[in-house]
């Protein structure tokens, strides 16, 4: 179902830089919406334990998935970008165990440098994000997860997502 | 000069081998990977004037800088606090917690609130605080002071850290890893340093969810969105500011820039020089929109420094501990004989200028003037150039004056400079006898005299061929 031969050049420089982190992270490039429920029909643990951006709960809660969009995306460093309208809103990409970000083929840039130059209006939080949650601070060495999630993967589709219509179609 | 905690402090780390071994483990790996990402050279000089140029722009414009920003963060139900040194940023912090009710204080990592003194204030006026960086947490656990201002822990073994978090948390040490003896094979080792790590996450986890306010400290404030931006890896730092109560940010006043714009420029070089990462593994721009915050912009003694022509582009440094990785003296002593939150060279210059030369006149010294550090530097500080500077301007002991006028007097009259030549051949100890000689001695062998004085060798030698004469003829010929 995923596309390999056809991928633009930053698509898949985008790859490429997020398997240069040495993390379980990857980047999926999807045809439609329908194939990005699939894959979080394969991935989740059941259906109450996932925590959707565009649904935040009232109190923080652990949960194995997390589903977010992604605004943007960085093809040089692999890194997405994160704009949580509120703290509880966050914790789908930050109290996850492995965090399913949707971005669109549309909003891939080149490098860090374009995606600053290019934002937006100023939001409540904007996160540039590269990778599951890391530490090296023991002598050196990497480990993965740090404090925050341990896995991510990048679905990138044709068009900019809709959560609430994934969230149905995942659903029936 | 008074400094002399400075000196007795980097005698005692340089008389540890395994200390200066560790440490240089550690940051050759950072520049090792630095310089694989964005090699010294003309590409990466270009990258740096820039960035250099965005910081000197930024501390130019520095008031207007800090009048949007105020008005940013209080447009957006934030409030800003000016504190003009440590006392008054401890004391705003403390208010501000009372305020909220808080007894348990999460942190994420910030030179900032080091340089204030700010964990032992708030631990004596009964708060808990606990700092959630894994490098911070590890050197809080042993009551010590980051060694190193990005990586906190690199002056420590994966035994140390086993054995610290024995001792303190009660956590078993890793299976397999000797603790006293001759040292592990490597992966067990490697293996040990992955169980600590994720053991640390789990004695954290449920601290980020009791602690009522979050103490931070900020890479840069954006005066255009009045943003405060935080750099991280592990998300302890997004923990801290996305659960508690209120956020409180600690910064110094120059960490101010224009806008969002700049930070493309600026961050790419901050993570690849701290520890080789072509990007940091979450950037988060936060407003009081998101969580409730308060700012405490510290001066302690910027302001003054911004007013320094020579000294001003010290402020312009954005804390990427690179000039630490690539320090000769620092690889040998780690930070702590610096004796505040900065070490290294930038350390090395910031505490004097803003502490003052009394109280760390000495640091300045600490250096070789190698001048790797104003090589390595992302925002181009000619570091060895101002410790150069600085050391003009620290004051001089009578007898070294003494001294050096007595060489002056000696070497301007050839006889008697011959006189002090020949006693030091035939007497060579009385060179130990000196001070200067005796503090030399103390770490190194005096270097021996030469058999004969170079104006001897010359005269038995200058009527003789030169050999290269010889070898030009022959290449003509």
């Amino acid at each position: 179902m995923e596309r390999k031969d056809d991928l633009p050049p930053l698509a898949r420089r985008f790859q490429e830089s997020l398997g240069e982190l040495a993390g379980p992270d990857q980047a999926h490039f999807l045809s439609s919406l329908g194939e990005a429920a699939e894959f979080l029909r394969e991935a989740r643990a059941g259906e109450e334990a996932v925590l959707w951006e565009d649904r935040p709960r009232e109190r923080p809660f652990r949960a194995p998935l997390g589903v977010c969009r992604a605004w943007k995306a960085a093809a040089a460093t692999g890194s997405i970008l994160l704009l949580p309208p509120s703290r509880e809103a966050s914790w789908a990409s930050l109290l996850a165990d492995r965090v399913v970000a949707l971005a669109s083929l549309e909003d891939l840039v080149a490098d860090l440098d374009e995606l600053f130059t290019t934002l937006g209006p100023p939001s409540p939080a904007a996160l540039v994000v590269t990778g599951s949650s890391r530490t090296a601070d023991i002598e050196k060495q990497l480990v993965i997860p740090a404090h925050g999630p341990s896995r991510l993967d990048v679905l990138f589709l044709p068009e900019r997502p809709d959560l609430a219509r994934l969230r149905e179609m995942v659903r029936s | 000069m008074k400094d002399e905690g400075t000196l007795q402090a980097f005698e005692a780390a340089a008389s540890d081998p395994s200390l200066g071994e560790k440490v240089r483990r550690a940051v050759e790996r950072s520049v090792a990977k630095m310089s694989a990402h964005l090699p010294l050279g003309p590409e990466r000089d270009a990258l740096r004037d820039k960035a250099r140029a965005v910081r000197m722009e930024a501390l130019e414009e520095l008031p207007e800088l800090l009048e949007r920003f105020t008005a940013n963060i209080e447009a957006a139900g934030g409030r800003v606090h000016r504190a003009r040194n440590s006392r008054e940023a401890r004391e705003t912090i403390l208010r501000i917690l009372r305020e909220e009710g808080a007894r348990i204080v999460v942190k994420s990592k910030s030179m900032t609130t080091e340089e204030i003194g700010l964990n032992p204030f708030l631990e004596e006026a009964g708060l808990e605080v606990i700092e959630t960086d894994l490098g911070e947490l590890i050197v809080q656990l042993r009551g010590e002071r980051p060694s190193h201002i990005t990586a906190p822990a690199l002056h420590l073994s994966v035994e140390d850290i086993a054995r610290t978090f024995r001792d303190e948390l009660g956590i078993p040490p890793p299976e397999g890893l000797v603790l006293e003896g001759p040292p592990s094979p490597e992966e067990v080792r490697m293996r040990a340093a992955r169980e600590l790590s994720l053991a640390a996450r789990r004695h954290l986890a449920e601290k980020f969810l009791q602690g009522d306010a979050a103490v931070t400290g900020a890479n840069f404030l954006l005066a255009d969105c009045g943003a405060v931006v935080i750099v991280e890896n592990e998300n302890n730092a997004r923990l801290c500011t996305s659960l508690p109560r209120r956020q409180i940010v600690l910064a110094g006043v120059e960490k101010l820039l224009p806008s969002r714009a700049a930070l493309g420029t600026l961050l790419p070089l901050l993570t690849v020089t701290a520890t080789g990462q072509p990007a940091a593994g979450v950037v988060n721009l936060l407003t009081p929109r998101y969580t409730p915050m308060d700012v405490v912009l510290l001066d302690n003694g910027r302001l003054a420094l911004r007013e320094d022509p020579l000294f001003r582009e010290v402020l312009a440094c954005i804390r990427c501990g690179g000039c630490m990785n690539i320090c000769p003296v620092y690889r040998h002593a780690g930070g702590h004989p610096y004796g505040g939150a900065y070490a290294g060279p930038i350390g090395a210059l910031l505490r004097p200028l803003l502490e003052g030369l009394d109280r760390a006149g000495e640091l300045p010294f600490a250096s070789s003037l190698c001048g790797a550090c104003s090589e390595i530097c992302p925002v181009r500080i000619p570091l060895d150039r101002l410790l150069l500077e600085l050391r003009a301007r620290a004051r001089h002991g009578l007898l070294e004056k003494a001294a050096f006028r007595a060489w002056a007097f000696a070497a301007e009259r050839p006889a008697l400079f011959r006189l002090a030549a020949a006693v030091w051949r035939k007497f060579p100890f009385l060179a130990a006898l000196t001070p200067p000689g005796r503090a030399w001695k103390k770490g190194r062998e005096l270097p021996r005299p030469p058999r004969e004085s170079f104006e001897a060798w010359w005269e038995k030698r200058k009527d003789r061929e030169d050999p290269r004469k010889e070898r030009d003829r022959g290449t003509e010929g």
